[in-house]
């Protein structure tokens, strides 16, 4: 199978070959780029030849944390969406919610996605009893859109198997009332082992078919490789299954979830590159949407961190773990030789996370560690320039700016915080290799949409949170190419149109480089090709 | 770039499920055009309902009606059938886009927001037609969508209420005033809807028309037997934050409200507020205004049992009060 793809724009991303004439592939690897005559001759005379019609042919995108089969687990029905795009407040959900409820089957277990703090104006926490007047027969469940939270009824609670004699899980938090009894809240890596009590019993079909039209969304929008970054033992099935079917799934670069230090990492890799075991992620903290991040400066006291979110004047968090538990985990995995990547928002977190490397390092020293830290809300410049020397890398959820940056602003951290939230240009300006994350299904995957987010930083009504943080064009282009390449250890084989890579693109309609910044989320997707192979294409 | 000082063209949307009603409520707006010049994009043109001697001219996707209307057919072109028009010397009054029952209305809007990026268009009002006698025979599924949809858009047109059972009637009402709190809600018989309250250049010439008078005028106008009208005009510097809260108050009682205001922080610059539903707009005027050019004047317009025109002239009295004392000079 060889194809000559010509008659368009090439940008490479590889800072050695800018505009080629052409592209020559063969078994779904790049052979040669270069002079049309060059690249021609590469090939045997019945190869195809992809004209790309003044189009502009880009390496596939990478999105360099992200969750595809989560993300089939936790959008579609029976899950009923009320995030506040469509369901304006807290009222309009509970009447969402017992109006589901109203239709249920006896014993249907039923899951709301999308409650918002900072996005129902109305916001409360739903208490236990609330929820069982609401639905006295049915285990319901109501999931925060930043995914880190869950409010159950007693229902939940029982199939869940968590009452008074549950020990809170290291990590993870049960609110209880004074006697003991879980009083409606759970969060972190208990609300996600929660939720699975609640996908399985919608059965395998369900979550096939939604799996399929995850895959689809990637594929859609151009990325290539995704990282699987909640990674648990189980999901090989569904990948191996994904794969056996001959569909279109995006490489993807596994991360197991540790939230034990005698966790056995498997062993994974499937088909050339399609998937493999990249690393282990470990939470230091949670969400800066919630308030379980640990800070040195406190939330502003305001209405939402007070009342929405039910945070303490003056509240500056914590971290997940016990610092020894938390340090005994990294110790282990990153002594397996594994990468590691950790969850950190908070600036105390990322102190006591670089503060940890730095000993690890000066004991065992490691060369080309790619240790990297997920999210980086609230990083400090000094965090920044402390990290690059001991060579930390970061991945920026930049699209909290887009969906969250007026309440992060006005509500949460202030102007000045604001301002270097995702502090992007910042590590940019001290020469790391960054990347940028959509978090799906946090947020929808769009390559193009991380990159007009890291360029314009406009939050929803238009206001920019930080002139001095945004990126120039190339740099937020390499930051979902090839520098996401580099952050999963695959640069010398993705992320950019170079002899010898993987035969991935995407087809846009339009030139990055001449779109208007604030536009660029709309550029056509024209097609992606996956390995040498056309995957997806407009139809245009 | 700075784009000539021009008016954006308005667009108004028109969504809802297949059989509510749409296409019923453009054959209105076409026939109560009354001199404006409207275009409308429509899925099907066969259901377009055209005497035959309104009729000027038929292109391939498109047929110019005597009155001046024109009516298009919805396809892939539609940004380029938009930006065409919005490129003409002389504006129409309004676009009118029949977006389809059952696509996508996300990339609608994506198509919006790229023109109005462009400077070319605004988005007016986002208007959906809801079948209040089907609603109930839904499933979850499709009657949450419907829900979700009403939720996003200013003004939902509750339709064919004439055959919907009373009680039916009131449950959705309530319904719709949990899973659309922003929206305003209107009942309708074969989208029997003043089309002044969908096209806002009508208080335009409303505002236009009201009597300059020195200080506060505020009276109200008897506009039909189902609307009700509320203008006033004023010589007073407007506090800007006053002006605010009155503004958050006003879709409570109105559809839709349009001004030209002066604030006491710029005297110097007119500014255009307009209201649709629940979402404000308040901007300075892109051209020089000639139109009664020292004072401010608003209106708005809402359902008669709703607007009570002597309370809102009241509180639009007090946040004059608490405004400056300084007066405009004639």
């Amino acid at each position: 199978m060889e194809i000559l793809f010509v008659g368009g724009t090439i940008i490479t991303v590889d800072s050695d070959n800018r505009f080629p004439e052409a592209v020559a592939v063969r078994n779904g690897k790049i052979i040669g780029v270069g002079s049309l005559g060059e690249t021609q001759s590469l090939l045997s005379d019945g190869h195809q030849t992809v004209d790309l019609k003044g189009k502009y042919l880009l390496p596939g995108l990478i999105d360099a944390h992200s969750h595809p089969l989560w993300a089939a687990k936790t959008r579609g029905a029976p899950v009923v969406d009320v995030r506040a795009e469509t369901v304006p407040t807290y009222q309009a959900v509970l009447s969402k919610i017992k109006r589901r409820v109203a239709v249920a089957e006896p014993n249907e277990h039923l899951i709301f996605f999308g409650l918002d703090a900072q996005l129902h104006p109305d916001m409360e926490s739903p208490t236990r009893a609330l929820l069982d007047e609401i639905a006295p027969h049915n285990p319901i469940g109501i999931q925060t859109s930043n995914c880190h939270a869950l409010y159950m009824n007693s229902k939940g609670f029982e199939v869940c198997g968590i009452d008074e004699n549950t020990p809170t899980p290291t990590g993870s938090i049960i609110e209880r009332d004074s006697a003991g009894r879980p009083s409606g809240k759970i969060a972190e890596a208990i609300t996600w082992s929660a939720l699975e009590t609640f996908y399985t019993a919608w059965g395998d079909q369900r979550l096939n078919d939604q799996f399929k039209a995850s895959i689809c969304e990637f594929i859609q929008n151009g990325i290539t490789t995704v990282t699987e970054h909640l990674y648990m033992p189980f999901y090989k099935a569904y990948y191996q299954s994904a794969l056996n079917q001959g569909l279109s799934l995006p490489r993807v670069a596994a991360y197991q979830q540790a939230t034990t230090a005698d966790m056995q990492v498997e062993n994974l890799s499937m088909g050339d590159d399609r998937l493999w075991m990249a690393g282990v992620k470990i939470h230091a903290d949670g969400s800066p949407l919630i308030g379980n991040i640990w800070l040195s400066q406190p939330y502003l006291e305001t209405e939402t961190t007070l009342e929405r979110m039910n945070l303490k004047p003056g509240h500056t968090g914590s971290v997940n773990y016990p610092q020894e538990f938390f340090e005994k985990m990294v110790r282990t995995y990153f002594a397996q030789g594994w990468q590691m990547t950790i969850h950190t928002q908070g600036d105390r977190t990322i102190d006591m996370v670089l503060d940890l490397v730095e000993t690890i390092l000066s004991e065992t020293p490691r060369d080309d560690h790619r240790f990297r830290l997920e999210h980086c809300a609230l990083m400090r410049e000094d965090q920044i320039i402390r990290a690059q020397e001991l060579g930390v890398l970061c991945s920026f959820f930049i699209n909290h700016i887009t969906h969250w940056g007026a309440p992060i602003e006005d509500a949460l951290f202030g102007p000045e915080r604001a301002a270097h939230y995702m502090p992007a240009g910042t590590a940019v300006k001290y020469g790391m290799k960054i990347s940028l994350h959509a978090d799906t299904p946090m947020t929808d995957p769009s390559g193009l949409e991380l990159m007009q987010a890291a360029i314009t930083r406009k939050a929803g009504d238009g206001r920019c949170l930080g002139q001095d943080e945004c990126l120039d064009v190339m740099t937020a282009l390499k930051s979902v190419t090839i520098d996401a390449a580099y952050q999963i250890g695959m640069e010398d084989k993705l992320g950019s149109i170079t002899s010898g890579k993987h035969a991935d693109f995407v087809i846009l309609d339009q030139d990055v480089f001449q779109c208007d910044p604030n536009e660029l989320s709309k550029i056509n997707i024209h097609a992606t090709y996956l390995a040498g192979e056309l995957v997806w294409h407009n139809g245009l | 770039m700075v784009s000539k000082a021009k008016n954006r063209l308005p667009i108004i949307t028109i969504g809802g499920f297949l059989g509510s009603g749409k296409t019923t409520l453009v054959n209105r707006i076409l026939s109560q055009a009354n001199g404006k010049r409207y275009v409308v994009f429509v899925n099907d043109f066969g259901a377009i309902n055209i005497d035959f001697e309104k009729i000027e001219t038929v292109e391939e996707n498109r047929i110019s009606l005597k009155n001046g209307c024109v009516c298009c057919s919805l396809n892939d072109d539609l940004v380029a059938g938009i930006a065409d028009f919005a490129r003409q010397e002389i504006l129409p009054d309004a676009i009118i886009i029949e977006a389809s029952g059952v696509s996508d209305p996300r990339a609608l809007d994506a198509s919006l927001d790229m023109l109005e990026a462009a400077g070319l268009t605004r988005l007016d009002t986002k208007l959906y037609v809801l079948d209040a006698y089907e609603f109930c025979n839904l499933n979850f599924e499709d009657s949450e969508y419907i829900l979700d949809c009403a939720a996003v858009s200013d003004l939902v047109l509750l339709n064919k209420v004439d055959i919907t059972p009373k009680d039916r009637q009131t449950a959705l009402t309530h319904t719709l005033k949990d899973a659309a709190p922003f929206t305003n809600v209107v009942s309708t018989s074969y989208c029997s809807i003043d089309v002044s309250i969908l096209i806002s250049r009508e208080i335009d010439i409303a505002v236009r028309e009201t009597k300059k008078k020195k200080f506060n005028s505020l009276k109200a106008v008897n506009h039909t037997e189902h609307y009700k009208r509320w203008s006033a005009e004023t010589g007073v510097l407007i506090d800007r934050e006053q002006f605010a809260s009155f503004a958050r108050m006003l879709p409570k009682y109105c559809y839709r409200a349009k001004g030209i205001l002066r604030f006491s922080d710029a005297p110097e610059t007119p500014y255009l507020f307009d209201l649709v539903g629940y979402r404000a707009t308040i901007e300075a005027a892109e051209k020089p205004l000639q139109l009664q050019k020292m004072s401010s004047q608003i209106v708005a317009i809402g359902d008669k049992n709703t607007l009570c025109p002597e309370y809102i002239g009241k509180k639009f009295s007090e946040i004059l009060m608490k405004s400056p004392t300084a007066h405009l000079s004639e």
